[in-house]
């Protein structure tokens, strides 16, 4: 079998749905996170621990910020504003060969993101307004590999 | 490294950039080369590896010539060449292209010939 490499950074893109975001330049998930049970007690040297519950981590995007000109950009801020459960995020690791994240629908319940924060613009003098969105993700995302 | 050469000769050979240029040699031109050509070199190539994998960054640097006293020849040989080569993701025989970069194109004139010296960064995972 072939080796498999890792995917040049600008193969990558956002969409929700069908609606692109347009001056995406970077997406980030910091994983999922199990939490560990302490089930020592006093009088144990050693710390033991039991596994819990996964939390979905969250997820960062930020890129060019396009004021209100772009409608994908906009369509963050309708979902944070309605607090919608977002079910058809694609974060592309490679467009061309449709690799991406998304929630996983095989969870019961099934996976949604929610946008947690939109507003957070950031506009320096010797460089170019970005923009910060991010979301919580409830359940797990699932990739496509 | 001449499979890296003989996939840029096939790709120069599939593009329009072919229909515009006398010709696009490895390294060096031969010296009654007719205006306007091109001539590609390895700068360097440098090895990775991980624990399993391999692979080359390599940069690789395009020079176009050309004589006429407009620049306009030149800069559309330029827009030729980035449509042939910019994210191309060349076939070299064993290797898997992971991206191609171009990183800088610098437009000069020495003594009556245009210039455009473009240079990219290739980086190749071995299969």
């Amino acid at each position: 079998m072939s080796k498999v490499y890792p995917k040049a950074g600008y193969k990558g893109d956002i969409y929700i749905g069908a609606m692109r975001i347009a001056g995406g330049a970077t997406w980030s998930y910091g994983g999922s996170v199990r939490a560990m049970l302490p089930t020592d007690e006093f009088g144990d040297e050693i710390v033991t621990d039991i596994p819990g519950q996964i939390t979905g981590g969250e997820i960062t995007i930020t890129g060019s910020y396009l004021m209100s000109q772009d409608a994908g950009q906009q369509l963050l801020k309708t979902r944070f504003d309605s607090g919608e459960q977002i079910t058809d995020l694609k974060l592309y690791i490679s467009k061309d060969d449709d690799i991406y994240l998304t929630p996983d629908n095989t969870t019961s319940p099934a996976s949604y993101v929610t946008v947690t924060n939109y507003d957070n613009i950031t506009h320096d003098k010797s460089g170019t307004g970005t923009f910060t969105c991010t979301m919580k993700v409830s359940g797990k995302l699932l990739s496509t590999y | 490294m001449t499979d890296l050469f003989a996939a840029i000769m096939v790709r120069y050979g599939a593009v329009a950039l072919s229909s515009s240029l006398t010709g696009l040699w490895s390294t060096q031109a031969p010296q009654d080369a007719a205006f306007p050509y091109g001539v590609f070199q390895l700068i360097s190539d440098v090895s990775n590896w991980t624990f399993s994998e391999n692979t080359e960054n390599c940069l690789l640097q395009f020079n176009l010539f050309s004589n006429e006293s407009d620049p306009a020849e030149i800069c559309s040989l330029f827009e030729l060449l980035k449509t042939a080569f910019d994210f191309h993701e060349l076939e070299v025989d064993n290797y898997e292209t992971i991206y191609m970069l171009r990183e800088s194109a610098i437009l000069t004139r020495i003594e009556g010939i245009w210039q455009y010296n473009v240079t990219y960064r290739i980086l190749l995972g071995e299969l």
